[in-house]
C-alpha cells in the first residue's frame, strides 16, 4: 500500500505542474495514508506555495525537480523535450512525470517554459518555510491529541 | 571594453543542493531498477508511444492499480501500467528509446508521404522507389540530351545524311534527313534542360 501512496504523492506533484491539482486540504489525509506524513507535507507545501505565492515559479521549480528526479540522463528524451521547448510546442499543462524524468533541464529551459525568470532559491526557501509551518502545526496537533 | 556577463540567478552548486534537499520527494522514482518476468511486446510499446496521453494521472485516480493488476499478462496492461513498467524495466526502457529514435528518423518520410496514406517503413519504401524513379528519369533525360547534342546541326553537311545507328542514344528519335513524317512526341523532350536549343534544332524541319 505504501508504495502506491508514494505514487499518488508523485502524481499530485505532477498535477501541480499541470495546474489540475485538488486543494491541499482535500488531499492531505489521502497523501499521508501510509503514515509518511512528512513526505505528504512536503508535497502539500508546494501546493500551498503555488496557491499563495508565485504560481508559475512554483510550477517551474517542480519541473526542474522532476527533470532531475532520475539520476540517469536520458539523452534522447532530453533532446526531444528541448526541441519542443525551443519550438514552443509544449506547455506546462502538457508535461508529465514520464516526460520530464531524466531530462535534466537547465534553468534557462525552465524559464522558457514558465515564460519568465524567477529566483529558484527564494522559491525553495518559501516552500521549506511553509513545510516547517505545516510540520509544526501537525506536531502540536499530535501533542494535543 | 569588456562586455558585462549577467550573473546567473542560481549557480550549479545551488541547483545541486536544491535537488538534494528535495531528494526524498522522488523516492519511488529513485528506487533501484527491478527485474521483471513479463515484458510487453514491441507492438504494445509502439502503441504506448503513439498515445501521448499516458500519464501518472491514472495512477492518482486509481492508487491501487499497479499492485492489483501488474500480475496480469502485459497485453492486459493499461497505459499507466505500461508507463510504470517502461520506466523501471531496463530492457524495455532501452527498446522504448530505440523505438522513439527510429520514429523520429521516419518522421521526415511520413511528413512528405502522408498524403499517399503511407506511414513508417512503407513510407521509407515509397521514398526509395520514388527516388530511384527520379534518378532513372534524370539519367534518361541526360542521355537524350547528349544524343541530341551529338546529332548533326542544320548547318552541318551531316544533317542531310542519315543518323548514326547503334548505341544507347539510337533508342531515341534523332533529327535526320530520313525523317519524313510527323514528329514522334517523346515525353523526355519536355524534360530537357536546354529547351531553347531543342526548338532551334526542330525549327528548320
Amino acid at each position: 500500500m505504501g508504495f502506491n501512496i508514494e505514487y499518488a504523492r508523485l502524481a499530485y506533484g505532477e498535477q501541480i505542474i499541470r495546474a489540475t491539482h485538488l486543494p491541499p486540504e482535500e488531499v492531505e489525509d489521502f497523501l499521508s495514508l501510509d503514515g509518511a506524513w512528512e513526505q505528504a507535507l512536503q508535497w502539500l507545501a508546494f501546493a500551498f506555495a503555488e496557491r499563495e505565492g508565485d504560481s508559475q515559479a512554483i510550477r517551474g521549480l517542480l519541473v526542474y525537480l522532476f527533470s532531475h528526479s532520475a539520476d540517469e540522463m536520458d539523452r534522447i528524451k532530453q533532446a526531444e523535450l528541448l526541441e519542443d521547448i525551443e519550438q514552443r510546442r509544449v506547455t506546462l499543462e502538457e508535461l508529465t512525470m514520464e516526460r520530464l524524468a531524466g531530462t535534466h533541464l537547465n534553468w534557462s529551459h525552465v524559464f522558457s517554459l514558465v515564460g519568465k525568470e524567477f529566483n529558484p532559491t527564494r522559491e525553495k526557501e518559501r516552500v521549506k518555510q511553509i513545510y516547517q509551518q505545516l510540520a509544526a502545526a501537525r506536531l502540536s496537533e499530535r501533542e494535543i491529541a | 571594453m569588456s562586455e558585462k556577463v549577467p550573473k546567473p540567478i542560481i549557480s550549479e552548486e545551488e541547483s545541486k543542493s536544491l535537488v538534494q534537499e528535495f531528494f526524498g520527494l522522488f523516492g519511488a522514482l529513485r528506487a533501484p531498477k527491478q527485474s521483471f518476468s513479463a515484458h510487453p511486446s514491441r507492438d504494445q510499446i509502439e502503441a504506448y508511444v503513439s498515445s501521448p496521453t499516458a500519464s501518472f494521472k491514472d495512477v492518482w485516480h486509481r492508487p491501487s492499480l499497479e499492485q492489483d493488476s501488474m500480475d496480469q499478462h502485459p497485453s492486459q496492461w493499461t497505459l499507466s501500467q505500461m508507463a510504470w513498467h517502461l520506466q523501471r524495466c531496463a530492457k524495455c526502457s532501452k527498446a522504448l528509446a530505440k523505438l522513439r529514435a527510429s520514429r523520429k528518423r521516419s518522421n521526415w518520410f511520413e511528413e512528405h508521404f502522408c498524403a499517399f496514406g503511407v506511414r513508417g517503413q512503407r513510407a521509407r519504401a515509397w521514398a526509395l522507389t520514388y527516388a530511384t524513379a527520379v534518378i532513372i528519369l534524370v539519367a534518361l533525360t541526360l542521355n537524350l540530351n547528349l544524343n541530341l547534342n551529338m546529332a548533326p546541326q542544320p548547318t552541318s553537311p551531316r544533317y542531310h545524311q542519315s543518323a548514326p545507328m547503334g548505341g544507347f542514344g539510337s533508342l531515341y528519335p534523332t533529327l535526320n534527313a530520313d525523317y519524313d513524317g510527323e514528329p514522334t512526341f517523346n515525353v523526355l523532350w519536355a524534360l530537357r534542360s536546354n529547351l531553347p536549343m531543342l526548338l532551334q534544332t526542330v525549327q528548320p524541319i
